[in-house]
Parts: C-alpha cells; sequence; structure tokens
C-alpha cells in the first residue's frame, strides 16, 4: 500500500473494480446524450463487471453495483431486460452459495432489492395515475 | 547517568552497583522468572525495564521508585508526606510538569531541588539547562507527581479546561449558542417569512415546502455519493495482517488512551478487560482513566479493578459545564503520547487497533492528523432498537465515513476510538467544553485547519442503548450537538468556505444539516403523505406544484427506498443477515429519531450546553459473549 491510502484528489483508475465506474458513467452519459445502443452496452458491461466481480470476491462496491445494475437494465428498454433476467438468475446462484436459508435470502435482498423497489415504485405510481417517469427514456 | 546526577549536585550520588532487574530481585520485589519475562519484554521493546515490570502490574509503581532511588543513591520523597513547596510550583508550567514528570520540590542552602521519577539523562540535562547548574535531584513515584500537580494547579487546570478554547478561537467556540449578527439574522428571517405568510400564506408554504424538498433531494444525492465513494476498496483498508505482524514493537510510540467515566462503575469490569486485552506493549502505554470528583462509586470501581501500572486516575473537580470535552482537556495536560486516543467507558476495541493506527498514521501523508475507528455494537440482538441502531451505525461508519474522506468533506467525529497525532490536538485547544458533539467539531475544526481526518479499518464495540428513552435522551443530544457546530461554522460562512472549498462546505450543509434537518422535518410530511392517503383531501394541493410533487414523490419512494438499501447493504457487509431484513423497518426508527430531534431542539433554547449522560451497562449482553467478535468487513487485510 502506498500513499494513495490517502489520495488527495479523486485518482482514477481503470483496473477491474473502477471499469465498472467507467461503464456507469459511460451509461448515464449516453443516456444524458440519448444514444440508446451506447446507453445499453455501458449498462450491460456495467451490469455484467458487477457479477463477475461478486462472483470471484463479495467486496462493498460489487455488492452495490449488482443492485444498482439491475434497475439500469430494467429502465433502458426492453432488449436490455434480458440481460437482466439472466443477471437475476445470476444472483440467485450467488445468494445460493451461502450455508443458511437467511444469509441466502438477505444476499439476494442486497442484490435485487433495488430492482424490486423500481417495480414497485412504478406499480404505486400506475395506482396514483402519474406517468412512469422512465418510460419514455429514449423517447 | 551518574555523572549526570553528580554534575553541578552537592549531593553524593552512589554508583549502581548492578543492573536494576538483579537489584529488584536482591530486594524480593521480582521474581526471577518475572525477570526473565521483563527482559525478554524489554528485548522486543526496548522499553525501561522498571516501567515493564510496573506497566505489566508486577511491582508497585511506589515500590519500584523507592526502590531505584536507593539504586542510584538518591533519596526518595513521598510527595503527599512531604508536600513541595506551593511558591515553587509555577501554574503555568502544570503541563509541563505533568507530562515530564517532575517538580520543583524545595529549596536548600545549595539550591533548587527537583523531584522527578526517573534519572534519565537527557531529562536531567534539560532540567539543569532550564534551572540552572545549581539544582539537584531527588527521587518521586510518578502518581505522586501526577497526584500533586492536580492538587497544586487543579483551579488553572480546571480554567483552562473550560476557557483555553473558547479564549484562543472565540469565534468557533459553543459558549454562546448564537452571535449577534446571527440572532439578527435569524430574527429578521422570522419576521420576513411572518410577512410572507400574511401576503399569500399558499404561496409561501409551497416555496417552503419546495425549499425544504430540494435541500432534502442534495442531502440524498450526497448520501449516494457517499454510499459509492465509500465502498472503493482503498477506503474500506489500510493495513495489511503482514504489515502489523512486520510491525517492529521497539519503534511503537507511546500511546495515550483518554477513557472519561462518569457513573460507570457498572462497566468498569468490561472496560479493563477490553484494556487488558490491547495488543500493545504496556510499557508504552499512558492509560488515563478520568473521573470526576463527585462520582466515588466510580473511582472506587477503578481502585478494585486491579488495574495495572500503565493505568492512571486523573481526577477533574465538579464544576460546570459537565461534558466529556472539559474532561478530556482536563486530561490532555497528563498524556504523554505521541499518539492518542479516546475510549468511552463501554467499549470493546479490536485487540489490534492501536497497531493499526501506528501504520495507518505512518503511511498517511503528514497532514493527516486524525484517524477515526469504525464503531458498531456487540448487543445488536437485544432488541428492536438495538438493531435499528446498529443498521444505522454500520452505515454511518462503515460507509458513509470512508465516502466523506474520498470526497474530501469534513468528517465529524464519532465520540470514541479516535485516534489523534497528541501535538496537533493541543495546538486546536482541545475539544470545545460547550459543544456537546465536541467530536463532530474537531472533525470539521481539523479540516478548517488544513488538516486531515481518515478512516480507520478497525471496529470498536460498543454497548447499543436498548432502552427508549435512554435513546432518546442520547439521539437528542447529538442532534443538539450537531445544531449547535452547524451554528458555530455558520457564524463566519465566508470564512468556512474559503477554509473549506465548496465542497467541504456544501457537503457540511447536506451531511450536518441534514442530520438534523431531516428527522426535524419528517413528522410533518409523514403526517401530511398519511392524512392525503387515507382521505385523498385537495387540501394539501396548493404545497405542491408539478416539480415539487415530482420530487416529494422522488424522495418519499426512491430516497427511502435506497436509503434502507443502503443499510441492508451495510449489514450485510458486517455479516448480519437477519439485520437486512430488519432494514425494511426504518421509518418507524425515523420516527424515534424525529421526536429526539425537536427534543434537541426544545434543549438548545432551555439548556444549551447541558450533557444528557447515557448510561450505560443496562444490557444483559456480554460484550465477550458473542460470534462476531472479529471485524468482518470483507476486504483485503480484514
Amino acid at each position: 500500500m502506498t500513499e494513495m491510502t490517502f489520495p488527495r484528489f479523486w485518482t482514477f483508475q481503470a483496473s477491474s473494480a473502477e471499469f465498472g465506474a467507467l461503464a456507469l458513467a459511460a451509461a448515464l452519459l449516453a443516456i444524458a446524450a440519448r444514444l440508446p445502443a451506447a446507453a445499453e452496452f455501458s449498462a450491460a458491461c456495467f451490469a455484467g463487471n458487477a457479477f463477475w466481480n461478486l462472483a470471484r470476491t463479495d467486496k462493498p462496491r460489487t455488492r452495490l453495483q449488482c443492485g444498482l445494475s439491475l434497475p439500469l437494465l430494467q429502465i433502458l428498454s426492453p432488449g436490455t431486460m434480458l440481460v437482466a433476467c439472466w443477471l437475476a438468475l445470476a444472483s440467485v446462484v450467488i445468494a445460493l452459495r451461502e450455508n443458511s436459508w437467511p444469509a441466502r435470502t438477505a444476499s439476494l435482498m442486497t442484490m435485487v432489492f433495488p430492482s424490486l423497489l423500481l417495480s414497485g415504485c412504478r406499480a404505486y405510481l400506475d395506482w396514483l395515475g402519474y406517468p412512469w417517469p422512465f418510460r419514455a427514456i429514449f423517447l | 547517568m551518574e555523572d549526570v546526577l553528580r554534575h553541578g549536585s552537592s549531593q553524593d550520588v552512589l554508583r549502581a552497583p548492578e543492573p536494576i532487574g538483579q537489584s529488584l530481585v536482591a530486594a524480593g520485589l521480582l521474581t526471577e522468572e518475572r525477570l526473565a519475562e521483563a527482559l525478554e519484554i524489554q528485548r522486543s521493546t526496548g522499553s525501561p525495564l522498571g516501567n515493564i515490570a510496573v506497566a505489566q502490574g508486577w511491582l508497585r509503581p511506589f515500590d519500584f521508585y523507592r526502590h531505584l532511588a536507593a539504586h542510584f543513591g538518591l533519596r526518595f520523597v513521598n510527595l503527599v508526606e512531604d508536600p513541595p513547596d506551593g511558591d515553587l510550583f509555577e501554574q503555568g508550567k502544570y503541563g509541563e510538569y505533568a507530562t515530564l514528570l517532575y517538580l520543583p520540590w524545595k529549596r536548600d542552602a545549595d539550591g533548587l531541588v527537583l523531584a522527578v521519577t526517573e534519572p534519565d539523562e537527557e531529562l536531567l540535562r534539560k532540567l539543569r539547562q532550564q534551572y540552572g547548574e545549581n539544582v539537584s535531584f531527588v527521587l518521586t513515584s510518578r502518581l505522586d507527581v501526577l497526584w500533586t500537580v492536580q492538587r497544586l494547579a487543579s483551579r488553572q487546570l480546571a480554567l483552562d479546561s473550560v476557557f483555553r478554547r473558547a479564549m484562543r478561537d472565540p469565534d468557533h467556540s459553543a459558549m454562546h449558542v448564537l452571535t449577534r449578527p446571527q440572532k439578527v439574522t435569524i430574527a429578521l428571517m422570522f419576521l420576513a417569512a411572518a410577512a410572507c405568510l400574511c401576503l399569500d400564506a399558499a404561496a409561501t408554504l409551497a416555496a417552503g415546502n419546495a425549499a425544504l424538498g430540494l435541500f432534502l433531494s442534495c442531502c440524498l444525492a450526497l448520501r449516494i455519493l457517499l454510499v459509492w465513494a465509500g465502498s472503493g476498496t482503498l477506503y474500506q483498508s489500510r493495513t495489511t495482517k503482514e504489515e502489523l505482524d512486520a510491525l517492529d514493537p521497539k519503534t511503537l510510540p507511546v500511546y495515550s488512551i483518554l477513557v472519561p467515566l462518569y457513573r460507570d462503575a457498572a462497566v468498569v469490569p468490561t472496560l479493563a478487560r477490553a484494556l487488558r486485552s490491547l495488543d500493545y506493549p504496556k510499557s508504552k502505554l499512558d492509560i488515563k482513566l478520568i473521573l470526576e470528583g463527585d462520582d466515588p462509586e466510580t473511582i472506587e470501581a477503578c481502585k478494585r479493578a486491579g488495574l495495572e501500572g500503565c493505568v492512571e486516575l486523573i481526577v477533574v473537580p465538579p464544576s460546570q459545564p459537565r461534558t466529556k470535552p472539559k474532561a478530556l482537556n482536563y486530561a490532555l495536560s497528563f498524556a504523554r503520547g505521541q499518539l492518542l486516543t479516546i475510549y468511552d467507558a463501554e467499549d470493546v476495541p479490536d485487540p489490534d487497533q492501536l497497531k493499526r493506527a501506528v501504520l495507518a498514521f505512518r503511511k498517511a501523508p503528514w497532514d493527516v492528523v486524525c484517524l477515526q475507528a469504525r464503531l458498531n455494537y456487540f448487543n445488536w440482538r437485544e432488541n428492536w432498537l438495538t438493531r435499528m441502531f446498529t443498521l444505522e451505525y454500520s452505515l454511518w461508519f462503515d460507509w458513509y465515513l470512508p465516502g466523506l474522506e474520498a470526497l474530501g468533506i469534513p468528517i465529524p467525529l464519532g465520540g470514541t476510538s479516535n485516534h489523534f497525532r497528541a501535538e496537533v490536538v493541543r495546538a486546536v485547544g482541545g475539544w470545545d467544553p460547550f459543544n456537546v458533539t465536541e467530536d463532530a467539531d474537531l472533525g470539521i475544526r481539523f479540516t478548517m485547519s488544513r488538516w486531515r481526518v481518515g478512516v480507520l479499518d478497525s471496529t470498536t464495540y460498543e454497548e447499543a442503548n436498548s432502552h427508549t428513552w435512554n435513546w432518546i435522551r442520547q439521539r437528542s443530544r447529538w442532534v443538539k450537538g450537531y445544531i449547535q457546530t452547524w451554528l458555530v461554522y455558520m457564524r463566519h460562512p465566508l470564512v468556512t468556505l474559503k477554509r473549506l472549498g465548496w465542497k467541504g462546505f456544501l457537503g457540511l450543509h447536506a451531511f450536518i444539516g441534514g442530520a438534523f434537518l431531516g428527522p426535524l422535518a419528517f413528522p410533518p410530511l409523514a403526517l401530511m403523505f398519511l392524512v392525503w392517503l387515507i382521505t385523498r383531501t385537495k387540501m394539501f394541493d396548493p404545497l405542491f406544484s408539478p416539480a415539487t410533487l415530482a420530487i416529494s414523490l422522488g424522495l418519499l419512494l426512491a430516497g427511502n427506498g435506497l436509503l434502507i438499501y443502503f443499510h441492508m447493504l451495510a449489514a450485510w457487509m458486517r455479516r448480519r443477515p437477519m439485520l437486512v431484513f430488519c432494514a425494511m423497518q426504518l421509518p418507524a426508527y425515523y420516527f424515534l429519531m424525529s421526536v429526539a430531534a425537536w427534543r434537541a431542539v426544545w434543549q438548545l433554547v432551555t439548556k444549551p450546553h447541558y450533557w444528557e449522560k447515557t448510561e450505560h451497562g443496562l444490557t444483559s449482553v456480554s460484550a465477550y459473549d458473542r460470534d462476531d467478535f472479529s471485524p468482518v468487513l470483507d476486504v483485503p487485510g480484514q
């Protein structure tokens, strides 16, 4: 460990872990720039990187990245929904590696809760009669 | 050594005939086995043999110093029975007496006689330079010096511990809750709000609602950023086990540990066990138990605990304000360590925490002056409240604080397990005794002084409040302290902006401001939502423009949902799966926080400097009867 332990400014290193940050930034920029294909690709990279890292080691950033990647894929387009489904399956597989059912369920919750939250929000807004803000993201 | 003692002195000093260890054995004060053990420790740590034997509790300090005097042919004086001449005691020098452990004792025909605790060559030379060549020396015990300094300088010590900080930097002292310009500004704001309400109540309330929504959105955005930044590997691990193993004990500095105690007799045995468990050479520990003069039960409990020689009792005379920072300031004058930390009475730190702090300080640049260890609770399973409290702490210390460090935003320190470079704490005037979250204030003051605070990858386990009323009392003190701190640094907002920079300034508002404004705003907002949900009334429609409605709905759904999610993650990374499910109950916990926040506002007006004592020792769970004693964040090096 070097002096980088206390960086004065944000330092960026494109290692595997930081690849996720780059992919997320790219996805958000592409959404802002209304570039659907780039956004979907970046979001898929972000999600893939998250689950790949989580399958190897359980670190705070990786688990957070996993949790955020599913709703990101959900809001983009039906095309990315397929990737989201595959990753949801992957999260079940990762959760099953825990050694008790409470731990498995808790692990799964930390990966899919944001996705459930998004669905819940959508249902609530539908019930209220308000439009879903992400419906027309690329329209 | 003997030459130094003789030089310029009229007294005869005998050359020590044999090593002190052998001499102690010959006098029957130490067994051969203990001596061998002490020599082994001396080889690894480099500490003086006498200090080792005393610190380990193998030898009574009084016996050792009396024997040391005889060993060097010096006179031994008991300062309690034969007190020093009060006229020779310089009030302004009590800090020097307490840290260098000497006192001007008497003046005899040959000149000044100084009482020292160790015939240390360097110290004696320094004292000769200071007092002239004509001084002579007698030996006394360390405790004699400490008690005498406390007795002779009690008034000055008490005054300094209360007013030193306010005299040095009155603008940043919480002695006065509001300055005159602040009072005028607040009065004008109230007047303006009242006038606007009279002119157009609906529009004023709508604007207020929109402003509140925007502010809370900024707080939420900051928390999302903090969680992202704080989850980086860089901020989750500073030291590895290999580095710890490679640490040479000879190079470890003297470490002062300050433990303020008040009505804590019940937790003294736990504290004694925690201090004994610390993996640090005892001869390099300088532990001060800070007691209040009118708390005989705790004083008695400490005396009965059979603590080792590295533990000293500092008794603070009763005075106002009766706060923890005042007690810390009092004891700071006696701290001899290069590094310094604070533990609360019920704390159980990771045994290797001090070594981790030493390593982290060594690797850090010079301007990192404080490291905050992570805090968590050992009795989290006890009841609903302790589970919620543990969830909150897990997120705060494991994710938010590393995030603040990563983003360069001032870190409000937790009340315990802050590790400091001692000289810097002295340089900033110690803690603010009028601020009831002196820790948060100190963290911001460091950043204001262009120093930095980091987070240490080691955990101190505390006792979570398991009684609701006790919890509310503690929380209302914290919220009151946050408001005090925010008001202090908003006295000169431009100065604060200049010193903290835009990022630090906005972060301070969103993090500290959000910590009290959020709970204050929760009851009216929740009530409004519930009334609307049940009755579908149109009464609140004028308060919500389409933009405000979108912000409010976002905060209600995404905001609360994300906060619940972050708490889930924090619980998971502490390997407490059951707590993941408890995170869903957080809104009920927010209600309790709101009760405490409104109580804090009331107290800020009525009793701004009143320190609500948190009762410890209420738990039925033992700090050592748990299955997750070791740090559990799954990060490299742990």
